[in-house]
């Protein structure tokens, strides 16, 4: 099979709000199989390349690759179906569901138009909940199934959160600051899980605490006012002195 | 709730729930002191658990129900006063008129969220009122239309039962009720009724993990505004005939107080709610005409005290005797 | 024909300028408080009642024009106080619930004390009689009516740009973090805001007993318009609410000379196009 090398590849993506472009011109490209973050400083616009990305906003130029096709026009809930899957900085899940309802419609979302069938029951789809209960095991829920979600720990709904994300089957994984809002004693649940989860997906992931990111990506990029200011390995980008200028403001 | 069953639902809570719904059925008319009044209630709770799919379950608060139940029973009507249609024809005529409508106010209402999508239904109820008062030649305007027949079941030329006795056409509602009821709680089992309940709790992230929610929304609209649809029929052939006021704002309002009043909660709440409301109206409206108001006050105490309605409101009385906990909004654990 | 025309045209600008005083109150409250409030409807009911009943026991339309607003903005402040503050942070669908209660309420109370049939009020001595141009002849007390309400009007454009209390409600409406961090009792904001809204209304429906008079089951009819007036000039905007409400004020009016079924049906219609293509309204900010 002659599959493309990168599984996803931006080329000069654009997000314009008027004359303002929080994403100029970016292209990046993330390798099949690797742990791949994006890092920069506040309003770097690490963020909107994540809203195009996902479909959360529609690019205003450039093309968004997805295995070899251009997916820029794809409404978010398209992309799942292609084999992307998202997560996202602030906790969204379904509060009142159980734990075990969330991770099944997410497993249930992959082919979202078949779920329209509101004849047959829940139970005839049961390689759903297989996927749920194989999620809950992995995310170490499995006890908390029949849980609220919203009755979760914080550190369990970010876990939760996360979790969602791999029920799809999905190829291609986009982590919106993963550890965002999580006490310190769970972070390193989190950099187990991310690593955990890099073993079979590819994954794109958005992350501020630094030594998370330094050790589990493979690739680094680094933005600044809406481009990529360097690319490279964890060490290459450490040893960079525009990033240093870049974090550290201009007066460094 | 056992580890080994990966099922989200109880299935001996189900088969209670069947029983209660069916008990119900038998005991109205033997309670009520008349079978009309039984079917009254039975029709509104119809439309008020086609509410509850909508309020309940996707978390969509319409006031286009009266739009949906009027376009039934003028539908029904007409049909069988003009083209002398039978029974089921009539039904079938006012659940396609009621689900076309749906899906018309459906489509465009959800184009907005929030308030705006509440003004956009309410609108639209408003348009459906004027519209019918203006086409008097065929609604009968403020007038209504008037000998509504009540049509025999029949098979071909063979007359199976007359339904002039009040007794008779009860019992044909009641049957009709709980196939609705089995529907509705199928609908809500299958993948479709849990992705409904995903999308009341987070559209975003419902859209985020692969559902077009549109065509949810959509479909529910439908399925909603064909059961109002039959409702309305059933309440023409009730009256043997429609005034206007059934496609009145007052009337989405109505239906809209019963599926609150009850509880969101679960569809026996719609039953519960349209019990109450309809016998409230019933025996206080002779003793006091202004009985209106105890009803304002009743819409207050629920949200003030029993937000989850009656049914949560009695839910939540009998954990407190078994001594566990459940959420007020529905959730798949009290299902088939 | 064009004297016709022109006449209802002007008989539009003073229902709309009625319009205006209804739906601005309820653009305010929507505005600062995100609140859907059912209730508007009765509180206009309420004010042409009282202005009944004032004009009955005094004799005087002008102490009734101060006194109903006033009752009615009390009795809002209270039902503020003791109910609405309980619910402002449930969803729309228990607001609605709560202030459909409160206008069936008020509505059946109303109808308790004055009885089920309206009461007519008297155009007062000073303004009866009508003004001849030429051929073109105009009622008094329409023309009071349009330059009062307009006065009103200015009124409270001078209270919500120019006093400290209308800067806290347009801040309000932004963000209602910002205030608290003023250290603003937002609480009694929320009072006093709910309070003029209604008050507004008692005012709108003081200035229309002399027109149609104080009947029971109007509250709803009123309610509608001022939902079509708020919508179409954009939820939350002053000027909005001014130019929506004449502008289906003067719709109104033309369209019963021109077609009187279709007046309704059209101004839903423009209600629910507006919010399907400028759903901030054509006045609104987005």
């Amino acid at each position: 099979m002659n599959a493309p090398e990168y599984l996803l590849q931006t080329e000069n993506l654009e997000l314009a709000y008027g004359a303002f472009h929080a994403v100029n011109g970016v292209s990046l490209k993330v390798e099949q199989g690797t742990i791949h973050t994006v890092i920069g400083p506040n309003g770097a616009g690490k963020t909107s390349l994540f809203h195009c990305l996902t479909g959360e906003r529609q690019a205003t130029g450039g093309a968004i690759m997805f295995d070899g096709k251009n997916i820029i026009k794809k409404p978010s809930h398209g992309r799942v179906g292609l084999g992307m899957a998202r997560s996202f900085q602030l906790t969204s899940l379904f509060q009142n569901l159980s734990v075990r309802e969330n991770l099944r419609l997410a497993a249930q979302g992959r082919d979202g138009l078949a779920a329209l069938n509101f004849w047959r029951r829940v139970d005839s789809r049961r390689e759903h909940l297989e996927m749920a209960d194989q999620v809950l095991e992995r995310l170490q829920l499995t006890r908390r199934a029949d849980t609220l979600a919203g009755e979760l720990s914080h550190g369990q709904q970010r876990v939760l959160e996360v979790g969602m994300s791999i029920c799809s089957k999905p190829r291609l994984l986009m982590l919106d600051e993963p550890t965002s809002g999580m006490g310190i004693d769970d972070i390193p649940i989190m950099t187990q899980l991310i690593s955990d989860l890099g073993r079979d997906h590819t994954v794109l992931l958005i992350e501020h605490n630094m030594s998370i990111v330094m050790s589990i990506s493979q690739r680094i990029t680094v933005m600044s006012h809406g481009q990529i200011l360097v690319e490279g390995t964890p060490e290459f980008v450490r040893a960079d002195e525009r990033v240093r200028v870049a974090y550290l403001g201009e007066a460094a | 709730m056992s580890e080994k069953n990966p099922l989200p639902f109880a299935k001996t809570q189900s088969r209670s729930m069947l029983l209660l719904v069916v008990a119900v059925l038998i005991g109205l008319p033997l309670v009520l002191p008349s079978a009309t009044l039984a079917t009254e209630i039975l029709i509104f709770a119809m439309a008020a658990l086609a509410c509850n799919l909508l309020l309940g379950y996707t978390g969509l608060l319409s006031f286009g129900q009266g739009i949906f139940f009027g376009a039934g029973a003028y539908c029904a009507a007409l049909l069988m006063i003009h083209l002398q249609l039978g029974l089921f024809s009539a039904l079938l005529g006012a659940a396609l008129a009621g689900g076309f409508l749906a899906f018309l106010v459906g489509a465009l209402a959800i184009r907005r969220t929030g308030i705006y999508f509440v003004m956009l239904t309410l609108a639209f109820s408003q348009m459906a009122y004027f519209l019918t008062y203006t086409l008097s030649d065929w609604t009968g305007g403020d007038n209504g239309l008037l000998n509504v027949p009540r049509p025999e079941i029949r098979i071909g030329d063979t007359v199976l039962m007359s339904l002039s006795d009040a007794r008779y056409f009860y019992a044909f509602v009641a049957v009709l009720f709980l196939l609705i009821f089995i529907g509705a709680r199928r609908v809500i089992a299958s993948p479709f009724g849990s992705t409904l309940m995903a999308i009341r709790e987070n559209e975003t992230r419902a859209a985020a993990i692969g559902y077009d929610t549109r065509h949810f929304k959509i479909l529910v609209f439908m399925l909603s505004g064909a059961v109002t649809g039959i409702a309305g029929a059933l309440y023409a052939m009730l009256l043997h005939f429609v005034p206007l006021s059934n496609i009145d704002l007052a009337m989405s309002e109505n239906i809209l107080i019963m599926t609150i009043v009850g509880g969101t909660g679960s569809l026996f709440g719609s039953l519960l709610g349209a019990g109450s409301i309809v016998l409230l109206g019933e025996f206080l409206s002779d003793l006091w005409p202004r009985w209106l108001m105890l009803l304002g006050v009743i819409l207050i105490l629920v949200v003030v005290f029993m937000r989850g309605g009656l049914w949560g409101g009695f839910s939540s009385l009998y954990e407190r005797i078994k001594g566990q906990r459940k959420p007020s909004l529905p959730t798949q654990e009290e299902l088939p | 024909m064009l004297e016709l025309y022109l006449f209802q045209i002007l008989n539009g600008l003073g229902l709309g300028m009625i319009y205006f005083l209804i739906a601005v109150g309820l653009t305010i409250i929507f505005g600062l408080l995100n609140f859907v409030n059912f209730a508007h409807g009765a509180f206009f009911l309420l004010g042409a009642y009282i202005c009944y009943t004032a004009v009955s026991l005094t004799g005087s339309f002008w102490l009734s024009l101060l006194l109903a607003p006033l009752l009615v903005a009390a009795l809002a402040w209270v039902i503020e106080r003791l109910l609405i503050q309980r619910i402002y942070h449930l969803p729309h669908m228990f607001q609605i619930l709560v202030t459909l209660g409160i206008a069936l309420i008020i509505q059946e109370a109303s109808v308790m004390i004055w009885g089920p049939v309206g009461k007519s009020v008297a155009v007062p001595q000073l303004l009866r009689g009508v003004l001849v141009i030429g051929d073109f002849v105009y009622p008094y007390y329409r023309l009071f009516l349009i330059v009062f309400s307009a006065l009103v009007g200015f009124g409270l454009w001078l209270l919500l740009e120019r006093t400290r209390f209308g800067a806290l409600v347009r801040a309000g409406s932004e963000s209602t973090e910002t205030v608290s961090l003023l250290g603003t009792n937002i609480f009694r904001l929320f009072s006093m805001t709910f309070a003029l809204g209604a008050g507004l209304a008692g005012v709108a429906g003081v200035l229309f007993a002399p027109l149609r008079g104080a009947q029971p089951f109007v509250g709803p009819e009123i309610l509608g318009v001022a939902f079509v007036v708020v919508v179409i000039g954009g939820m939350g905007s002053f000027s909005g609410a001014l130019v929506g409400g004449l502008l289906v004020g003067v719709v109104q009016s033309l369209m019963t000379t021109i077609w009187p079924q279709g007046a309704s049906l059209m101004i839903y219609g423009a209600m629910a196009v507006v919010i399907l293509l400028r759903p901030y309204g054509l006045f609104g900010r987005a």
